[in-house]
């Protein structure tokens, strides 16, 4: 019944859709492109796993095997030639441009299908270091494969600014650099605009708890976003701060029941929940803890939209600022 | 194995004082747990309640949280302490319990099914399928193992639990949202999300329990024998058919509560026994105490040890319950097992003998050869056969080149698990052993990540190496522990096999656990795949086919093997030796299986099954039909998982696991 486990942990990653669960790195992603006008010349990153992938001239026919870097490139402007787990994209990344009909689904972002990959005939493979284990060999027979580690770690970037530079590593190969300074100089008048509406409605500085809730065995479980989450990063640009205190794991989170929910209640709570498994109005609604939290009783928890994906790129982070800037009433 | 005697009215002093000793220790434990929680709210808050000085909210978290909790324990605990009870008295089998006979696997099985289904069901419908899962499980392993062989009933139980919960995870797999809550519950949790549903299963275990507190008197007459009970006027078979339904009951109660908690129902019966309680009218409540102590004192070392207001995830009870229990298991199978090293493990197989030799091996040869093809044939980019003879085209070429080492690899791994069944089953002396029971394949698994969780930077090539050490080490201790009294006895060896596998179970999950995702990479290599397989991997199966070589030029000292202790030693073969070599066999084969694919199971069951009924029980014969009809399942079960639901791959594990559980109900149905 190892297989059991096995299989259990192996849906849990796929199904939590909480996705990013990265292994401990010690590389880092550093783009060393020319820069845009010259289309043709060789470009290069360093991945995570450090090796370096060399492409003679930018890529066109990409094919991305985790979330966040399909979301980094059509953010970009590039639309990938292939997208693992694409319906599961459409429900829980709802910022940034569609990928259905518009692109080939190869498969589940853990086993994605090598023979569907080999058909699209990519000249670059984005891969996520923690998925990659025992496929990565047989990816880089079909063509170079660049590996990204979402966490960041061993790189001494947050997850935020981590993420600011995995989106300007991956326009280098894919030639998108004056796109990439345009999204974030977007995202960057996004924290500026938040920041203002927030001031403006008299929320600058407003305490807050970020999580995700989700059904686990009998009961719900909470997903609370720590200090080095990008969403508490992103949010502490606005002036906004963080009540939990617990510690995070390599993605931010602490996994957690609702009790814990005590230790913060005098805070906002800010939620995102799956329509179909929604803890927030569901078991927790009828749970005594919660019904008599702080912010229930003041009406301080906030739902934000269902699709507002916690571990993503520049797109989902303007959706959180948004969806928490119009959920605070800015 | 009771030593109920008549005539004594008044139960003995040590009775009431286990209860009492039982009772306090209870209390004591509620306490504690009452005092555990992410909130952080200790004791002294949660007793300020009763004083009415509690601070605000700290009702609230005891009504929401900590006494649904408790509740559960309680419920989950005392339902399994009895339930186990019953199932003991009722199969004279110490080793028999809700987990061992397949009783909570079918109960949770049912529950996962309606998830599964869509149904949406309150606590006691919900219980009442349980129940009807539950029922099913247990007539299977009793029609099946019989109720006078400890070891094959349990070795029976052990083989249809493992089935049921690979199909169980199969629906789990299917359906990646609508069953989530219930895929961490597999190994059994203590979390609630409000009093109701514990509240409603307490109703139904004490009026079980009550029930069963009125059959005493039979009951302790049944543990007489059944032809002294039977003089003595107890309507033997209805007395055993209603505590056994009783049983269920109790156990599909615990698990709609709980989830399939491990050991609980087998440690709680035999503790109290082994305290010397002997009489049904103390042993009912002293084994629902015990049970209520073990559980609750599991989820409190649980939250102790990994404190959740420290933010640490939550621990399973069921997987505390799992580590405690293995080496309890373990100690019990090496006192159990003596007095049938005549019989064996045996199940009595037809073994009919309907084609030529030579016939079978073609034909076992051409099914190899036809579902290869067809491997080639089928998966998520178009290739027809004649592309397979031509490949002209570049992509085609490309796509065969994945498809081929991935074909080899599954034929080979396929081989090498039915050798190793063949080998395992020469000496266990059955045909439902599989290297898989036995805990080798779970030694693998705990080597691999435990290499991973201690050294986080070891290169991935490591893993097929460690785990193959894994799972020689995992047959090492095997063979030190059922080594006892200057032999082995097969029954033995089942025995604390499964409470090997057990213990490795638990302890894969509680390292994942621990270390997080950052294990995903070697779960999913361990989960029994075929997945991106290259010609590399073969290495891992070298070994193996060297001891299949061996195995086949030792084909007759395996024959003798088969035919008890007395006549192969007079026919002068070291018999000692010659099990632990033939066992060393099989764990080479197994170990370098799951070094190549990961954990597949039942391969080792069914193949060897099949090729008997071809070939009869010869080894010379049987091991290259055994072979040829492995390779065959696996190459099966690599192509439909890439086919069925491309690009999506499913795990050959899997596919493996839902095609043998129906062949091992047949099978266990046949061989009665």
């Amino acid at each position: 019944m190892l297989r059991r486990v096995v299989a259990v942990l192996a849906l849990a990653m796929a199904a939590t859709a909480c996705a990013s669960a990265p292994a401990p790195t010690t590389g880092q992603a550093t783009g060393q492109g020319t820069q845009t006008a010259a289309a043709a010349k060789p470009v290069s990153i360093k991945g995570a796993d450090g090796a370096v992938v060399e492409l003679k001239a930018p890529a066109t026919k990409v094919v991305s095997l985790e979330w966040t870097y399909t979301e980094d490139l059509l953010a970009l402007g590039v639309t990938p030639v292939g997208v693992a787990d694409v319906d599961n994209y459409e429900t829980w990344v709802t910022a940034g441009a569609r990928v259905k009909g518009r692109t080939t689904d190869v498969g589940t972002r853990q086993e994605p299908s090598l023979e569907k990959i080999t058909a699209l005939a990519p000249d670059l493979i984005v891969a996520e270091k923690f998925r990659v284990g025992q496929n990565l060999d047989a990816l880089k027979q079909i063509a170079p494969v660049v590996v990204l580690d979402y966490t960041g770690e061993g790189t001494g970037r947050t997850q935020y600014a981590h993420m600011r530079q995995t989106l300007k590593d991956l326009a280098v190969v894919v030639g998108k650099q004056a796109e990439a300074d345009q999204v974030l100089a977007g995202l960057d008048a996004k924290i500026a605009e938040v920041k203002g509406r927030l001031e403006k409605a008299g929320k600058a500085g407003t305490d807050y708890t970020v999580t995700q809730g989700y059904t686990g065995e009998n009961a719900p479980v909470l997903r609370m976003l720590a200090d080095n989450s990008l969403a508490a990063q992103v949010l502490a640009e606005t002036g906004l701060k963080n009540a939990w205190k617990g510690k995070g794991d390599s993605w931010g989170m602490t996994e957690t029941d609702v009790e814990a929910l005590k230790q913060v209640d005098r805070a906002t709570l800010l939620y995102v929940a799956s329509d179909k498994d929604n803890v927030f109005t569901g078991a927790l609604a009828k749970n005594p803890i919660w019904q008599g939290l702080t912010f229930v009783k003041e009406k301080r928890a906030l739902p934000l939209d269902p699709g507002t994906w916690l571990w993503g790129g520049p797109k989902t982070t303007e959706q959180l600022l948004e969806e928490t800037a119009k959920a605070l009433g800015a | 194995m009771s030593t109920a005697t008549g005539g004594d009215l008044r139960p003995p002093a040590r009775s009431f004082a286990v209860i009492a000793a039982g009772l306090a220790a209870l209390v004591l434990l509620c306490v504690v747990h009452l005092g555990q929680g992410s909130s952080g709210i200790g004791l002294s808050e949660v007793a300020a309640l009763l004083t009415g000085a509690a601070e605000p909210g700290v009702s609230e978290v005891f009504v929401g949280s900590r006494l649904p909790r408790l509740l559960a324990g309680i419920v989950a605990g005392g339902a399994l302490g009895v339930s186990g009870l019953l199932i003991q008295t009722t199969t004279r089998n110490q080793a028999a319990a809700p987990d061992t006979l397949g009783v909570n696997a079918g109960a949770y099985l049912a529950v996962v099914a309606a998830a599964f289904a869509g149904l949406n069901l309150g606590a006691l419908p919900q219980g009442a399928l349980a129940f009807a899962g539950g029922l099913a499980a247990a007539l299977l392993v009793l029609a099946l193992g019989g109720r006078d062989a400890p070891g094959r009933v349990i070795l029976a139980g052990t083989a249809v639990a493992m089935a049921l919960m690979a199909t169980a995870t199969m629906l789990l797999m299917l359906d990646e949202y609508g069953t989530r809550g219930l895929f961490l519950w597999g190994s059994g949790s203590l979390v609630q999300s409000d009093a109701g549903r514990a509240g409603w299963l307490l109703a139904v275990v004490a009026a079980a329990v009550l029930a069963a507190s009125a059959l005493s008197r039979p009951l302790d007459l049944l543990a007489l024998g059944d032809d002294v009970a039977r003089s003595l006027g107890t309507a033997v078979t209805r007395v055993r058919a209603g505590a056994l339904l009783l049983a269920i009951a109790l156990a599909a109660a615990a698990v709609t509560v709980a989830g399939p908690l491990a050991f609980v129902g087998l440690i709680a019966p035999v503790s109290v026994r082994l305290l010397g309680l002997g009489r049904h009218r103390t042993l009912i409540p002293a084994a629902a105490v015990t049970g209520m102590v073990l559980l609750l004192g599991a989820d409190t070392l649980a939250r102790a040890v990994f404190d959740p207001a420290q933010g640490h995830a939550e621990l399973p009870a069921g997987i505390v319950t799992a580590l405690l229990g293995a080496p309890f298991f373990v100690v019990l199978a090496r006192r159990l097992a003596s007095g049938q090293v005549e019989r064996g493990a045996a199940v009595a197989l037809p073994g009919r003998r309907r084609l030529p030799y030579p016939v079978v091996l073609a034909v076992s040869g051409a099914a190899l050869a036809v579902v290869f093809v067809l491997g080639l044939r089928i998966g998520d980019v178009p290739v027809t056969f004649a592309d397979i003879l031509a490949p002209g085209d570049e992509l085609i070429r490309r796509v065969l080149a994945l498809r081929v080492p991935r074909l080899v690899v599954a034929a080979v791994a396929g081989a090498a698990l039915a050798a190793a069944g063949v080998a395992v089953q020469a000496v266990i002396r059955n045909p439902l052993a599989e290297p898989g029971l036995l805990g080798v394949t779970g030694g693998a698994g705990v080597a691999a990540v435990g290499l991973l969780v201690l050294v986080p930077g070891a290169p991935r090539a490591l893993l097929p190496l460690v785990a193959f050490t894994g799972a020689l080490a995992a047959l090492g201790l095997l063979a030190a522990v059922a080594y006892r009294k200057g032999g082995f006895d097969p029954v033995r060896i089942v025995l604390v096999g499964i409470g090997i596998l057990a213990g490795t179970q638990a302890l894969v999950y509680l390292a994942t656990l621990k270390a997080g995702m950052a294990l995903a990479a070697a779960l999913t290599w361990m989960s029994g795949s075929t997945y991106a397989r290259s010609s590399d991997d073969l290495v891992w199966l070298a070994p193996p086919m060297a001891a299949a070589v061996l195995l086949w030029l030792a084909a007759r000292p395996l024959d003798l093997l088969a035919l008890g202790d007395d006549l192969p030693r007079s026919l002068g073969l070291p018999l000692n030796r010659a099990r632990m070599v033939v066992l060393g066999a099989g764990a080479l084969l197994a170990g370098g299986a799951a070094a190549a694919v990961g954990s597949v199971g039942f391969v080792g069951l069914v193949a060897p099954h099949l090729a008997r009924r071809l070939v009869g029980p010869g080894h010379r014969r049987l091991l290259p039909a055994a072979m040829l009809l492995g390779g065959a399942l696996v190459v099966a079960a690599d192509s439909l998982g890439r086919w069925l639901l491309a690009p999506k791959e499913l795990p050959s594990g899997l596919i493996v696991a839902l095609v043998g559980t129906p062949y091992l109900i047949w099978l266990l149905r046949r061989s009665r």
